[in-house]
């Protein structure tokens, strides 16, 4: 490869060049770097059979990607997501350093008094505050069992989209991938609200994921189901959820309603119930 | 050679000038291989023989008026391709499908309007399918292992956004994300893309 380019300005046009995405000013702009740059020449040549097939072929590409559940609108959906996740964190951390220049300045006398009375607050109000979740030994991590073949709605009524967002959300689910099951299950239930199983994948994988407050709502939303074997699978983890939060009270609940119900989840329920109460 | 660093354009010129044959090849051959591919870029899906015609016209027109020029031969060079491109497209375009044509025959419009259309790739037979298959396959797989943003703004392409309008959407997630600083990631997205595909394609 010729030495680097050197007017990287200009070089780094190469991408909208080859997408035919300058203006007619910039792209005479590029052609006159092209002319003496070897290393642009070469770069835009070896790229040539890889822009080729994206120009030639972008319809074909685009469907197959389609087919795996990415369009743009998902992909730009998943950013903003993120970016509201990040404004919150920001926002966290935001907070975290006006009571860090207050504890910076507290020899400041101006200063000192309040920043110890916001000390205090958090000492009450934030969960570091409080004793460590006793139960966490007893939190059953393992997955709820999936099968697609076993999961078919009646053809005619199905989503396509929302499918293939919850087929790519399992897809991840099953490897484990929890974060990335989040994302795709979030788009399936947007797409297909009244897909009980959907929101209980999605409130699982967010269980799962140490996210316990979504996992509740999700999985509460999966209880409107008339399916009972789906409506057990859900106080299940939902009692699990709970019992991640420390809310005992919630915990007991559910597990009574499972061993009321009977089935799949009962054993298991009364077995839980009893170690929570013996360690109480 | 082509892609030779520090490529003396002027040097070769004044050589070419006092007749140096060798020095008229090694021009000839640099203006060749640039003026191709900047022809294949503003003229993408017409026929190789097309874009062969042209660059070579544009370099007879060189040849033809060298003595006129002073300095900077691939300048002027490339500026006869972008007139002779011109030139191309306009004749082109003046085919149109004429208004009075009788609705039953339709081989004079197909005609013109199979014109302007782009030439579909040369047919080499079927290992260049299978071939094309291939890279789709390798384009697709690559697409989807790049990082969030990278991966949206080919998608975006794909569906047929500009890079404007991809610049506007990603502004929604980062509002501060200015057009320069979006140029450079896109920049360095087509470098991960050429990771991914590297020996490959």
């Amino acid at each position: 490869m010729p030495q680097e380019c050197a007017r990287e300005e200009i070089g780094r046009l190469i991408t909208l060049y080859e997408l035919d995405q300058l203006s007619e000013k910039d792209r005479r702009r590029f052609e006159e770097h092209l002319l003496e740059c070897p290393h642009c020449l070469q770069e835009l040549q070896e790229m040539l059979p890889l822009i080729s097939t994206m120009r030639e072929s972008r319809v074909e590409i685009r469907q197959a990607l389609a087919g795996q559940g990415m369009s743009f609108a998902e992909e730009k959906e998943a950013l903003l997501e993120k970016s509201r996740d990040r404004a919150g964190e920001s926002l966290i951390a935001s907070f975290y350093g006006i009571i860090q220049r207050l504890l910076t300045d507290v020899r400041r006398p101006v200063v000192w008094a309040p920043a110890v009375a916001v000390a205090l607050i958090l000492i009450f109000l934030l969960p570091w505050g409080r004793s460590p979740n006793p139960y966490l030994p007893y939190l059953d991590y393992s997955k709820a069992p999936y099968s697609r073949v076993a999961f078919r709605g009646p053809a005619g009524q199905i989503n396509v989209e929302a499918q293939k967002a919850f087929n790519a959300g399992m897809a991840e689910y099953l490897r484990d991938n929890y974060d990335l099951a989040i994302q795709h299950l979030k788009r399936a239930v947007r797409r297909a609200p009244e897909e009980s199983q959907y929101w209980f994948y999605l409130g699982v994988s967010q269980y799962l994921a140490r996210h316990p407050g979504s996992g509740i709502e999700a999985l509460n939303r999966a209880l409107s189901t008339t399916d009972e074997s789906l409506r057990a699978k859900a106080r299940w983890y939902l009692a699990q959820a709970y019992l991640l939060r420390g809310d005992l009270k919630q915990v007991q609940l559910h597990l009574h309603e499972i061993i009321g119900v009977g089935g799949e989840y009962s054993a298991r329920a009364d077995s839980l119930l009893k170690q929570i109460e013996t360690f109480k | 050679m082509p892609f030779e660093p520090n490529f003396d354009w002027n040097d070769l010129l004044l050589k070419v000038k006092e007749g140096q044959t060798e020095a008229r090849n090694a021009l000839c051959q640099a203006l060749s291989v640039r003026l191709r591919l900047i022809a294949q870029y503003r003229l993408w899906g017409w026929s190789r023989q097309d874009l062969d015609d042209l660059v070579q016209e544009s370099l007879i027109t060189l040849m033809g008026r060298l003595n006129r020029v002073d300095s900077n031969p691939h300048r002027v060079a490339c500026e006869i391709l972008r007139n002779k491109i011109g030139d191309a497209l306009r004749r082109r375009k003046m085919i149109k499908i004429p208004l009075q044509t009788d609705p039953a025959d339709d081989s004079h419009s197909r005609e013109a309007v199979a014109m302007p259309a782009i030439h579909p790739e040369e047919d080499d037979g079927f290992i260049a399918r299978i071939e094309a298959r291939d890279r789709v396959d390798l384009v697709r797989t690559a697409i989807r292992n790049l990082a969030p943003f990278c991966r949206a703004f080919f998608l975006g392409i794909l569906e047929g956004q500009s890079a404007r309008e991809l610049w506007r959407h990603f502004r929604r997630a980062e509002p501060g994300l200015q057009r320069s600083a979006f140029d450079k990631r896109i920049f360095d997205c087509r470098k991960r893309l050429k990771q991914l595909v590297k020996d490959q394609i």
